[in-house]
């Protein structure tokens, strides 16, 4: 269960553990961290879809889970897309593969069965590209999907990214083998893109009062 | 106590890295960072470097290419992100600045290649360039003969100095190197599955044939040689000339030590026989070809399909002796069928 006190995102010796990069009504973006480990041990093994974040072998005991799972989140920016208001887990952005000296990485988009809804995946990617763009020397940034999971983002969002990749036969899923796509920002294209969705998302002025700046909660 | 060799070409042999290999990787981590090739961390520190050393090890499959006799190290072939579960890996081949030759790296990539098609069930392996680095694929036809697919352009993909270069992502399928491979290992007397073309369609899953992971080398060569022994009692010898050796390939991977053109001349004598190939029928059944002219420092054949336009094949040896160049000319048709075949016509 989600953590929504400020008690809450205390750790024992005081520390803050939860870091929120972006708010709106809707959503809040937070880290992810190793007290989130049953909820992305589940979500890891949902088998309704293909999907391609922490990349770990499928089978392993919780402890070998949890001890793989720090070494991923220490590498990464792994975050969870969270109800602003309720008390539901939506899904997960992962940004991994940091370049910072050739100015890139790549990002990982994970939506909770229950809650597959484009808006939710745009506005959430909304705000971790502004929150990336924002902290970190990017020029570019990729977005790995699988073919069945690009409905999460919506073809407005589809629309304004590059499709530089499709690994064929990429990852074995039920009963057959499934593309990857590989869709590519550049950092000079995400205003445009980034006015447009947000406009149909009906969501600009929040966004637009939240931006990149993200803050400690 | 001798090296065990994975792989010993012509130009090269593919060695197990060892720990005591630090040192190399020091020396060319700092051309790695330059050309992206480096998979690890990195420490100026020689306590750090060691700690970093032992997890990149683990985490990888890495051999080291030398030259023979000498055993100098030239650089290194590498397996990583292995997702064995999905069947796959990422490879990369590094020689080091003083070493690199197109040559010497489609030969030491061809016998990783091949290994890790052999010892792992791998149904693709994944290999990114950058296009500033791309040429050494065109050194042999492999884009020609469809070896590879291009799955991924990813435009400005490394920033260096103010340049920008893409990066190209290839896949290499288990099919094809399986369909393919004999052309290509035979260019430097290399091999690792050996087998009779039924046998080598049983060991690729896409065949369609039911089969298992195939059964790892050792055995299929002892197998191969009692298959070769047999032959011999019974008087039956299918063989085949490999151009570069001085030793006829026996339908097993067999390397030639003397190349060039005692190797050609070898070769010359026997030409009746090159027609055959181990599985017992003509390579190029619809192409006619003439007898080669050896002449200074290349070899030609030529052929023709029912009196058309002929398609020339020339090999030029350089001044040790190795091949250089291979070169092919004629109607594009012609070509293409050539490079369609899974064997060079000699």
């Amino acid at each position: 269960m989600r953590a929504s006190s400020e008690s809450q995102q205390q750790t024992e010796n005081g520390h803050t553990e939860w870091i929120e990069i972006y708010r709106s009504a809707r959503l809040i973006l937070r880290n992810a961290c190793l007290r989130d480990s049953s909820l992305l041990y589940r979500w890891q093994h949902d088998g309704s879809v293909p999907h391609a974040w922490l990349s770990t072998t499928p089978i392993s005991t919780f402890d070998q889970y949890e001890a793989n799972l720090a070494l991923v989140l220490r590498g990464s920016v792994t975050t969870i897309i969270a109800e602003a208001d309720g008390d539901s887990d939506l899904g997960l952005l992962q940004a991994h593969s940091i370049n910072p000296r050739d100015g890139w990485c790549s990002i990982c988009l994970y939506l909770d069965p229950l809650h597959r809804e484009w808006h939710i995946g745009a506005e959430a990617l909304i705000g971790f590209l502004d929150f990336l763009l924002g902290r970190l020397p990017l020029r570019k940034i990729y977005l790995d999907l699988f073919e069945p999971n690009l409905a999460w983002l919506g073809e407005l969002f589809l629309s304004g990214l590059a499709k530089e990749g499709r690994q064929r036969e990429h990852a074995w899923h039920k009963d057959r083998y499934w593309d990857l796509l590989r869709l590519a920002l550049f950092r000079e294209d995400w205003p445009d893109l980034r006015r447009k969705v947000a406009l149909n998302l009906d969501v600009g002025q929040i966004l637009a009062s939240s931006g990149s700046a993200g803050r400690a909660s | 106590m001798q090296e065990p060799y994975i792989q010993v070409g012509l130009r090269m042999a593919l060695r197990p890295v060892r720990k005591s290999d630090a040192v190399l990787f020091r020396e060319w981590q700092a051309d790695l960072m330059c050309l992206d090739l480096l998979q690890m961390e990195t420490s100026r520190e020689t306590e750090g470097f060691a700690t970093i050393w032992d997890s990149y090890l683990q985490r990888t499959l890495t051999m080291v290419i030398v030259r023979l006799p000498e055993e100098r190290a030239l650089g290194f072939a590498q397996g990583y992100n292995f997702d064995l579960s999905n069947s796959w890996c990422f490879a990369l081949t590094y020689l080091s600045e003083s070493n690199r030759s197109h040559q010497i790296g489609l030969e030491a990539s061809a016998a990783f290649w091949d290994y890790l098609f052999a010892h792992l069930n791998l149904r693709k392996v994944y290999f990114a360039v950058s296009d500033r680095n791309s040429a050494w694929l065109d050194a042999v036809p492999l884009r020609e003969i469809g070896l590879f697919i291009e799955e991924g352009r990813y435009e400005r993909h490394f920033c260096r100095e103010g340049q920008c270069w893409n990066e190209l992502q290839y896949a290499l399928y288990r099919n094809r190197w399986i369909e393919r491979r004999r052309y290509l290992l035979s260019l430097f007397g290399l091999g690792t599955f050996g087998g009779t073309e039924e046998e080598r369609s049983v060991e690729s899953p896409v065949a369609g044939v039911a089969t298992g992971r195939p059964a790892s080398a050792a055995s299929r060569l002892r197998h191969l040689g009692k298959q070769y022994l047999s032959r011999r009692k019974q008087g039956q010898f299918p063989q085949l000339m490999n151009m570069l050796s001085h030793e006829v390939v026996y339908d097993s991977p067999i390397t030639g030590v003397v190349v060039g053109k005692q190797a050609v001349e070898e070769l010359l004598r026997f030409r009746h026989r090159l027609l055959l190939r181990a599985a017992g029928r003509p390579l190029m059944p619809s192409i006619v070809w003439g007898a080669p002219q050896l002449r200074d420092s290349a070899l030609t054949v030529a052929g023709s399909r029912d009196g058309s336009a002929p398609i020339t094949l020339t090999w030029e040896f350089d001044s040790d002796q190795r091949i250089s160049k291979i070169r092919s000319m004629g109607p594009p048709e012609l070509v293409a069928l050539y490079l369609a075949g899974d064997e060079p016509p000699l």
